[in-house]
């Protein structure tokens, strides 16, 4: 008899493929989004803020509110209040697609945020000496903060990342499919024990990859 | 090389130049309104201690700061408001190092150095590589060009930000603090440095230091900052042998390390003198002429021999008596030497 069998009864391993297939979709195409919203908007966030290169209190305040409102609202539901939009963007409201929306506008408040303590740590003295030498302030955003801040910004997207494995987690809930979907219906409904167990360790397993990852071009880019 | 001695032409004006800050809704002035001109290719310091405004007075030269009134005029053009492109002209002439340096840390020394020529020129690749090597060659770090900044020690990395800061060719070169981070023998290489730059490329330097060591060595003429005001205003030779405002006096007393000691030489009778020579005169055997000739006497209390910029000076600190003390005073007197009673 097949050990795997003996170890897991339940377990349908072609379906665990696909869910872990799926789990990478949602996760690559969330956090490149992500990125690319959260990106601008923390360097926006950076920019107005108080004391630096085009303060703006009153925009950063309005920025800095929204971006606050939805880091506060539990994920969960943000993904049914989205249902809407998510429809009108992707003509779906689950499924991989349909859940990338709500992952998107969950995450990328958090990862701005992250952004903009990620270019406070670059050296004021450093973003001065390049004005002194007349550069704009896209030349200062592109060739001074970013490349600065790189290491940090790698770990802010290691962290982003991993919060977003534990999203999509949760997007299995109402439907979104991958690994958190499994560990739901089959682990917690369905009370197979070697489902949940398997689907964890799975998302362990990533959560681990994509840190150590991280961890490893976050030293390399390490230059102080 | 070509030497540029200083000429007669006003690279930098304030005009009633000033700065306040605007904390918790009031104003509180950091610079009150300056006057000052300073000429093509002269090293000029500025001394003052921390908060007394030197730092804003350096920063608008190149529009860091914006004077909340008057003006500021480089090369004869009122650049006071300049904004977009042609503030950006005005500072790709104006080269600036730093304290801290302020280097990339996530670029090599070549990179850091040609980061301002890629951000005027575009990525013109042979022109840049070329100005680069030249640069590097000039600060004597050749061999260091594809290291990080983190592995250079303070001196290489200032020199980096020299070469930086030459990159596109300016006229004026500000120097903020840039020798207050290193040691006494990198400081004094650095310092020559300068000195060198200056001479060589007839580039015009104002730098701003809390040390009248650094305005001893290289500057030739020096502003005294006192609470953002300028209290003192001259020839480094003339500021620093005959200090008149208290917070000048407390920065010469520093150099010459006679700090919280006073000239007064209590059991000493008689009056004192302090004698000032210049140039050659610091070298002749004036004094025991003098003295065989006239017949007074002298007790030598303090005195220091050095050189202001590339001057020989001498300040002695003598008592002198003897019946003929005002024929051996106005004998020291025409041979040039300042003579100055001090006060006890």
């Amino acid at each position: 008899m097949n050990p795997m069998h003996t170890l897991f009864p339940n377990i349908d391993w072609p379906e665990i493929a696909q869910a872990c297939v799926d789990t990478l979709l949602m996760l690559g195409g969330s956090l490149l989004f992500t990125i690319v919203l959260g990106l601008p908007l923390g360097i926006w966030l950076f920019l107005t803020a108080r004391g630096q290169l085009h303060a703006a209190p009153r925009l950063y305040a309005v920025l800095s509110f929204v971006v606050n409102v939805l880091r506060s609202i539990p994920f969960i539901i943000l993904m049914i209040l989205l249902i809407p939009l998510t429809q009108a963007i992707t003509g779906v409201s689950i499924g991989i697609r349909g859940a990338i929306v709500p992952l998107v506008i969950g995450a990328a408040p958090f990862f701005a945020r992250l952004v903009e303590t990620a270019l406070r740590e670059v050296d004021r003295g450093v973003i001065e000496a390049s004005q002194a030498m007349g550069a704009t302030t896209a030349q200062i955003v592109s060739r001074v903060l970013l490349p600065e801040a790189r290491a940090g910004l790698i770990a802010s997207t290691t962290v982003t990342a991993v919060a977003l494995v534990g999203y999509t987690a949760m997007g299995g809930i109402v439907g979104a499919g991958g690994l958190g979907a499994l560990a739901y219906q089959y682990g917690y409904n369905g009370y197979k024990p070697d489902y949940m167990l398997v689907t964890v360790a799975l998302l362990v397993v990533l959560v681990q990859v994509l840190q150590s990852l991280g961890d490893r071009l976050v030293s390399r880019y390490s230059r102080r | 090389m070509d030497v540029f001695p200083p000429e007669n032409r006003p690279v930098i004006r304030f005009a009633a130049a000033s700065k306040s800050y605007s904390v918790g809704g009031k104003l509180v002035p950091a610079l009150h309104p300056v006057d000052l001109t300073i000429e093509a290719g002269e090293v000029f310091g500025i001394i003052g201690h921390s908060g007394a405004g030197k730092s804003t007075m350096l920063r608008l030269v190149n529009l860091l700061e914006r004077p909340t009134a008057g003006k500021v005029f480089i090369d004869g053009r009122d650049v006071t408001d300049a904004q977009g492109a042609e503030l950006r002209r005005l500072r790709s002439g104006i080269g600036m190092i730093f304290q801290h340096f302020n280097l990339l840390a996530s670029r090599t020394v070549a990179e850091n150095v040609a980061f301002p020529l890629r951000l005027h020129q575009g990525t013109d690749g042979a022109g840049v590589t070329a100005r680069v090597s030249e640069l590097l060659d000039l600060v004597g770090l050749a061999e260091h060009a594809h290291k990080y900044p983190a592995q250079l020690s303070g001196g290489q990395k200032q020199r980096v930000g020299i070469a930086r800061a030459l990159a596109n060719r300016p006229g004026i070169l500000l120097c903020d603090e840039a020798t207050s981070a290193l040691d006494p023998q990198t400081t004094a290489s650095v310092l020559e440095l300068l000195a060198d730059i200056n001479r060589r490329l007839g580039l015009t330097i104002v730098l701003i230091t809390h040390e009248m060591d650094v305005i001893r060595r290289v500057c030739d003429r020096v502003a005294v900052l006192d609470a953002g005001r300028v209290v003192e205003l001259g020839t480094v030779a003339d500021v620093f042998l005959h200090p008149q405002h208290a917070t000048t006096r407390r920065f010469v007393a520093e150099a010459d390390h006679r700090e919280g000691r006073g000239p007064e030489f209590p059991g000493v009778d008689g009056p004192l003198y302090r004698l000032s020579f210049r140039g050659d005169a610091t070298y002749s055997p004036l004094l025991s002429r003098v003295v065989r000739d006239t017949g007074v006497e002298y007790n030598l209390l303090s005195g220091r021999v050095d050189r202001i910029k590339d001057t020989p000076y001498g300040q002695l600190t003598l008592a002198m008596h003897g019946e003929r003390l005002d024929d051996a005073l106005a004998q020291i007197r025409a041979a040039g030497v300042d003579i100055e009673e001090v006060a006890r």
